[in-house]
């Protein structure tokens, strides 16, 4: 298998995680784009770095964590982007055929996007990557702790948002 | 990670667009034309092997390579002077019009032009030895002194040796 096939099966390997990652960080789907594109030409510069890598996913979920920070940071018009997002109201999740799935999938994705960006990666990653908060922590460079107390605020406060209707759905739905 | 948490992992993200997939990965779109068509050129071949070999210490082969360039200039620059044919001295009054002169004629030339030791004159402190009290005379070590040279212009010509040795 050459470097073409290689990175080619990366990208239908991981790219659902990682555009959902992106768009968790950017918060609206061009710029969620933008960022997956970017670490794949990053990628197909230099394959080679990934070739000896024992989880080549935790990489590129810390490349596109990075990337997604330099463009935000980089980004002037961070704030009239929030702004459209919000007038957009792009929900990143699969859609269902039940009203109040997808009423309370969008509540889930702006409480998600209420929480600062620290604790919103770090609960992204733990509840939708299956990452463990040993990988969490060395993919952000930070300790486990720390991994752990953002995990919890994050968690916290997304309960906190969501338990009304959690309640709700959980009582006409008699599961979870 | 309890019940909230759990439904929550359960929602599921929608797939990047397809387009983007494209977008993606443009820049192998060369490459993989070229894998699906299963031919693979030499050029790309040796170019393979080569950003195999060189990739891991680009900086160190690079300097192996600085090296062996500074290398052939220096032997470039210092061949010239060692390969000087006799006729190609540099001119000079007294040898412009000299054969081809070895270094075993040199040095016989140079053998000639020394005085050969003469234990008379070489050793002052034997004669020495009767002419008077000499505390530890007898046990000084003596040494012979240094050849004398000829005055210049004595030797002519160095198969005259034996005729113009200075007694």
């Amino acid at each position: 298998m050459n470097d073409s096939q290689w990175i080619a099966r990366c990208y239908d390997r991981h790219a659902s995680a990682l555009y959902a990652y992106a768009m968790v960080m950017t918060s609206t789907s061009a710029d969620a784009e933008e960022v997956l594109q970017t670490v794949f030409e990053k990628l197909i510069k230099k394959p080679q770095v990934l070739h000896s890598a024992r989880d080549e996913k935790a990489i590129l979920m810390k490349w596109i964590h990075d990337t997604a920070v330099d463009l935000i940071r980089s980004n002037t018009r961070r704030r009239d982007r929030n702004l459209a997002w919000q007038s957009d109201q792009q929900v990143p999740f699969v859609s269902n055929d039940d009203p109040d799935a997808d009423e309370y999938h969008k509540a889930v994705w702006n409480a998600l996007q209420e929480l600062p960006i620290d604790q919103r990666s770090v609960v992204h990653l733990r509840l939708w990557s299956d990452c463990t908060f040993g990988t969490i922590a060395t993919m952000l460079n930070i300790s486990i702790n720390t991994a752990g107390s953002r995990y919890r605020y994050g968690i916290d406060k997304m309960r906190q948002r969501l338990r009304p209707l959690y309640e709700e759905i959980k009582d006409s739905h008699g599961c979870f | 990670m309890d019940a909230f948490e759990k439904h929550l992992s359960q929602i599921k993200y929608s797939s990047p667009p397809d387009k983007l997939r494209e977008r993606c990965l443009a820049g192998l779109k060369s490459d993989m034309k070229q894998d699906s068509s299963g031919a693979k050129s030499m050029e790309n071949i040796a170019k393979d092997f080569w950003n195999r070999w060189l990739w891991p210490a680009p900086k160190a082969w690079a300097g192996l390579a600085c090296i062996w360039v500074i290398c052939f200039g220096l032997n470039h620059w210092t061949l010239p002077l060692v390969q000087l044919t006799p006729g190609s001295y540099p001119a000079q009054s007294s040898r412009q019009n000299m054969p081809p002169i070895s270094v075993m004629h040199y040095s016989w030339v140079l053998d000639s032009e020394i005085e050969p030791w003469s234990p008379e004159v070489s050793n002052p402190a034997a004669e020495s030895q009767d002419e008077g009290i000499q505390p530890n005379a007898s046990r000084r070590r003596v040494h012979p002194k240094n050849r004398r040279f000829h005055a210049r212009g004595a030797v002519t010509h160095p198969f005259t040796q034996t005729a113009t040795i200075h007694s």
